[in-house]
C-alpha cells in the first residue's frame, strides 16, 4: 500500500535549489510555508498551491547555498535567513532586515607582508611569493595569479590592480542550520549555524548580528545538523568534505565550542546527514546509508546499500497514537525510500530526480513531505491519518535475507593447511617470483603457438575447408570473394535437428572480425526455432568459430525444405561504404543492407518419425 | 403555557446530525449559523461567531423550523478524528464541511471522506450527506463544483448527497443546504415522509 496522499504537483514551479535550499518555516500568519532560496537569486515563498511572494536578493549576490527559518527574539516574529556568498541575508515579514557577513580569511602572514611592503619591485614580490609557495604556504588568489606572470609590464599591471584591494579574502557560506537558543518550544528564539569555505562553523546570536562562538574544523563543512539547546547542552554534527563527521559541542564554559572526539570516518563523501534519537544516519556517495551510535565510540549499527546514489536524506515525524519517526532517502533513480530503523517500509516513486526534500508542517497539515525535483517541479505529499509505516507492510521487504543467518559450512583448518600458510608467509617473495616467471612463460608459449598457427594457415590455405565427413547432407556455397568460409552440417534424425556451423576467416585476411551476426532463413510452416539468429564469437585467422542452432520440424508430412544460412557484415561498415559515395547511395545502401558476407544453403534431411 | 410549549416541542421530529470536516473548515461556525438567532444574540450578533477550535466534540440541541436538531460538532483536528466513527450509527444525516479555500488539503478531506463512507456503520445506512463548500467569500476559494470534482463525489451512488457553497460568517447558503437536508432526512420519529413527497412534486 502506498500511503501517500498527493496533495499537489506543480510541474512548472521552476524551482532551482539543492538540499538545504528549501525549508518549511513560518513566514507570517502562523501557517507553515515553503521558503526557497532559488538559484535565480530570489527568496520564494509558497503557501498552499501557490507562490505567494518572491523577493530578489541584492544583484551582486551569489547563488544561494541555504535557507532557514528562525526566531530572532521573544516576539515570535519569524525571520528567514538566506545564505549567499559570504552573507546571510535576513528577512523579516518578507522584507530585507539586515545582513550578516562571515568573517573574511586573513591572508598567509608571509604573503600579507610581501604585499604590504612598499619598496619591493613587482619582480621581487613574485620571487618572494614563489619562495613562500615552494615552502607550502597557502596563497590567496592574488598571489596565485601573480606567479605565472613573467613579463615585467604584466607584473606591474597586476600589482597596481590588486594593491588597492585588502589582502583578506571573502569566504563563502556552504551550509546552514538552526539551533534553539534557550528552549525547544515551537516559537522560541533560535540561532543560525553557518559552515564556511574557510573551514569554520559559526553559531550566530539569535539576532544574527554577531557570532556566539565559532570552531575551525579540518575541512570545509558540507552538511550541518544541530541537536539540543544552546543555553543548556547542544551538538552540531558537521559532515565535512574530508569524508568525516565531526561533533561540535559546548566547551569548558558556556559560549565556547570545541570539537568533541571521536570523529566519524566515512568511506565516501557525505551525501546526507540526519540525527535521530541516539543515532546518526549518514548517506555517502557510494550509495550507502549507515547508522552510527551517538554514544561512545560511534559504533556502526548497520549499513544499507541503496540501488542508486542518495540525493537527499530527511526525517519525517509521523504523529499518531504513537509517534513514529521514519527516515526518508531520496535516490537518483527517482525513488524516495522510507525506512523505519533498518526496515524498508515504503517506496514512493517520483519518477524524477529529487533535488531537494524537506518535511514538516505545511499549511495546517503536519506530516507533509515537500519534494523539489531537478526539473524544477514541486510535489507536496501528505500522510493519511491511518498511515502506519508498519514493518512488513510493503512487498519490498527490507532487512537482511534469511540466508544470512544460516551458518556457512566451513571445514576445519587442518595441520597441513596451517603449515602451508606458514610456508607461504615465510617464502612470500620467492613464491611470488616463481609464479610471475611461470605466468610469463605461459604467455610466451601462448603467443608462440598463436603465431605458429597463423603462419601455418597462411601457408596452406585450403586444407581445412573440406569438411565433408558428414555423409548425406553437407553443402558449402562459398562466394569467391567471401572473406569467410562457412561449413554447416545437420545432426539428428528429426523432428529435432542441430545445425552446427563452423566459420573461419579465409586466408589472406589477417585482421580479426568480431560479433558477426548469423541468421537462418527457413520456411516457417515447416520449421521452428527459438533462436533463428546468433552472434559469432571473435573470429581470428586460423581458428574456427562454431555456432549451434536447434531447429524443429513441425510438419513431418511435407518434404524437407532447404534452409539458407547467412553470415552478415557489420552495419557500421555498411554505413561507411554508403557515405563514401553519396551518388549511388540508393543501390549501394540497399544492397549492403542485405548482402551477407557468406551464405550457404543447407539441404535438410527428411524427418524420420519413430514409431 | 410552558407545558403547552414543551408539548409542541416534543411533537417535532427529532433529527441527529453528525457534523464533520477537517479542522478549521468552519463546522462550529456553520452550527452557530443554524442555531436560532435569539439564543445567539445574547452576546451581540456577529461577535458570537468567533469560534475557537473544538476540543473533542460538542453537542448542540436546538429547534430549526419544525425540526428538533441534535448536532454533534466533532473536532476536525487529526488527533480527534478517530472519535467520528463512534457517532456513525446513531445519526440520521451527515454534514461534511469543506474549507474551499484550503485546496492543498482537499486530498486529506477526500481521504477522510473515503474512510467515513467505507465504514460499515455508514455503509449499512443510506443516510443523506450534505457538503458545505464553506468560506466561499475568500478570494481564490474553489467553487462547489471544483470541490466535488476533487473529492470525486460522483462516486457516491448509494445515498442522497448534495454540495452547496456557503459562507458560515454571514450565513449565506446555509439555509439552502439545510433545507435540502430536511427534505432527504428520515427523522428518528418519522413524520417527514409526506413532506418529502411534497418536495418531489415541486
Ligand atoms: N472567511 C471565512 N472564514 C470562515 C468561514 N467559516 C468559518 N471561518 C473561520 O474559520 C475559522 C475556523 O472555524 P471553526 O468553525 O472554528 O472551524 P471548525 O471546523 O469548528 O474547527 P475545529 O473545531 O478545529 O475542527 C474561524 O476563524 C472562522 O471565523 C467562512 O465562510 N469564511
Ligand atoms: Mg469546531
Amino acid at each position: 500500500m502506498a500511503p501517500w496522499l498527493h496533495a499537489h504537483y506543480d510541474k512548472l514551479a521552476g524551482i532551482r535549489a539543492h538540499a538545504g535550499g528549501i525549508a518549511l518555516a513560518e513566514v507570517e500568519g502562523g501557517e507553515g510555508a515553503l521558503v526557497v532560496a532559488d538559484y535565480a537569486r530570489k527568496l520564494r515563498v509558497f503557501k498552499g498551491t501557490r507562490q505567494t511572494a518572491e523577493i530578489p536578493l541584492p544583484p551582486s549576490s551569489e547563488i544561494p547555498s541555504g535557507v532557514c527559518g528562525f526566531y530572532m527574539d521573544d516576539k515570535k516574529i519569524p525571520a528567514i535567513g538566506v545564505a549567499s556568498g559570504p552573507h546571510l541575508y535576513v528577512f523579516r515579514c518578507l522584507r530585507p532586515y539586515h545582513k550578516y557577513t562571515a568573517p573574511p580569511v586573513e591572508a598567509d602572514a608571509l604573503e600579507a607582508k610581501v604585499w604590504r611592503s612598499e619598496e619591493m619591485s613587482p619582480a621581487d614580490i613574485r620571487t618572494a611569493l614563489a619562495a613562500a609557495h615552494a615552502e607550502g604556504a597557502k596563497l590567496g588568489p592574488r598571489s596565485l595569479a601573480m606567479l605565472p606572470l613573467t613579463s615585467e609590464s604584466k607584473q606591474r599591471a597586476h600589482v597596481e590592480r590588486v594593491s588597492k584591494i585588502p589582502t583578506t579574502v571573502e569566504t563563502t557560506i556552504t551550509c546552514t542550520t538552526t539551533l534553539p537558543k534557550a528552549s525547544e518550544e515551537p516559537h522560541a528564539m533560535s540561532c543560525v549555524v553557518l559552515g564556511t569555505e574557510s573551514r569554520k562553523v559559526i553559531v550566530l546570536e539569535p539576532s544574527a548580528k554577531a557570532a556566539l562562538c565559532e570552531v575551525e574544523v579540518p575541512a570545509p563543512p558540507a552538511i550541518l545538523r544541530a541537536a539540543g539547546c544552546f543555553d543548556v547542552d547542544w551538538r552540531v554534527y558537521v559532515a565535512c568534505r574530508d569524508a568525516r563527521v565531526y561533533t561540535i559541542t559546548i566547551g569548558d564554559h558556556r559560549g565556547t565550542a570545541v570539537i568533541r572526539k571521536p570523529h566519524l570516518e566515512l568511506e565516501a563523501q557525505p551525501a546526507g546527514l540526519v540525527v535521530k534519537d541516539k543515532h546518526l544516519y549518514v548517506a555517502t556517495a557510494d550509495s550507502r546509508v549507515a547508522c552510527y551510535l551517538l554514544k561512545g565510540r560511534r559504533h556502526k549499527v548497520f549499513s544499507l546499500a541503496m540501488p542508486a546514489p542518495v540525493t537527499n536524506m530527511e526525517l519525517l515525524v509521523v504523529r499518531k497514537a504513537r509517534q513514529v519517526t521514519v527516515l526518508l532517502v531520496a535516490l537518483a533513480n527517482g525513488e524516495v525510500r522510507v525506512y523505519r530503523d533498518k526496515d524498508l517500509v515504503d517506496v514512493l516513486r517520483v519518477n524524477e530526480v529529487v533535488a531537494a526534500m524537506t518535511s514538516g508542517t505545511y499549511g495546517r497539515e503536519d506530516n507533509t513531505l515537500i519534494l523539489v525535483t531537478q526539473n524544477g517541479s514541486l510535489l507536496v505529499k501528505m500522510l493519511p491519518r491511518t498511515a502506519t509505516f508498519e514493518v512488513g507492510s510493503t512487498t519490498a521487504k527490507g532487512g537482511p535475507p534469511p540466508e544470512q543467518d544460516v551458518p556457512l559450512d566451513i571445514p576445519k583448518r587442518t595441520r597441513l593447511y596451517l603449515d602451508q600458510i606458514d610456508r607461504e608467509k615465510a617464502n612470500a617473495p620467492a613464491i611470488f617470483r616463481t609464479f610471475q616467471k611461470d605466468a610469463l612463460k605461459l604467455k610466451i608459449a601462448t603467443a608462440t603457438a598463436y603465431l605458429q598457427l597463423r603462419d601455418d594457415d597462411t601457408a596452406n590455405p585450403d586444407d581445412n575447408t573440406a569438411n565433408d565427413d558428414d555423409d548425406d547432407n553437407n553443402n558449402n556455397n562459398n562466394t569467391a570473394a567471401a572473406a569467410l568460409t562457412l561449413a554447416a552440417k545437420v545432426n539428428g534424425l528429426g523432428p529435432f535437428f542441430h545445425i552446427v556451423l563452423e566459420v573461419r576467416l579465409n586466408a589472406g585476411l589477417t585482421s580479426p572480425l568480431r560479433d558477426l551476426p548469423v541468421v537462418l532463413s527457413y520456411d516457417p510452416d515447416l520449421y521452428r526455432t527459438s533462436r533463428p539468429a546468433a552472434t559469432l564469437p571473435l573470429l581470428i585467422p586460423g581458428i574456427a568459430a562454431h555456432a549451434i542452432f536447434e531447429i524443429e520440424c513441425i510438419d513431418e508430412s511435407k518434404p524437407a525444405h532447404p534452409i539458407a544460412i547467412s553470415v552478415l557484415g557489420h552495419e557500421e561498415e555498411e554505413e561507411e561504404e554508403g557515405s563514401d559515395d553519396d551518388d549511388d547511395d540508393d543501390d549501394d545502401g540497399d544492397d549492403d543492407g542485405d548482402k551477407p558476407l557468406v551464405s550457404s544453403t543447407l539441404i535438410m534431411p527428411q524427418s524420420e518419425t519413430l514409431d | 403555557m410552558l407545558r403547552r410549549l414543551s408539548a409542541s416541542l416534543s411533537k417535532k421530529p427529532e433529527v441527529h446530525i453528525l457534523v464533520v470536516g477537517l479542522d478549521n473548515s468552519g463546522k462550529s461556525s456553520v452550527i452557530a449559523q443554524l442555531k436560532p438567532k435569539k439564543v445567539v444574540a445574547g452576546a451581540k450578533g456577529e461577535a458570537k461567531l468567533e469560534t475557537t477550535p473544538t476540543v473533542g466534540f460538542q453537542v448542540e440541541e436546538f429547534q430549526y423550523n419544525n425540526l428538533s436538531l441534535t448536532c454533534f460538532d466533532m473536532s476536525g483536528q487529526s488527533r480527534y478524528r478517530s472519535l467520528w466513527e463512534h457517532y456513525y450509527s446513531g445519526v440520521e444525516a451527515i454534514i461534511f464541511v469543506l474549507d474551499s479555500s484550503d485546496k492543498i488539503r482537499m486530498c486529506v478531506a477526500k481521504n477522510e471522506l473515503e474512510e467515513l463512507l467505507s465504514h460499515e456503520d455508514v455503509n449499512a445506512n443510506p443516510i443523506p450527506i450534505i457538503f458545505f463548500a464553506n468560506k466561499m467569500d475568500i478570494k481564490d476559494a474553489m467553487t462547489a463544483l471544483e470541490c466535488s470534482q476533487l473529492l470525486e463525489l460522483d462516486r457516491i451512488t448509494n445515498r442522497p448527497w448534495h454540495v452547496t457553497p456557503c459562507n458560515a460568517l454571514t450565513g449565506e447558503g446555509i439555509t439552502e443546504g439545510v433545507e435540502w437536508l430536511a427534505c432527504h432526512v428520515q427523522p428518528a420519529s418519522s413524520k417527514c415522509k409526506q413532506q418529502r413527497e411534497n418536495h418531489r412534486k415541486m
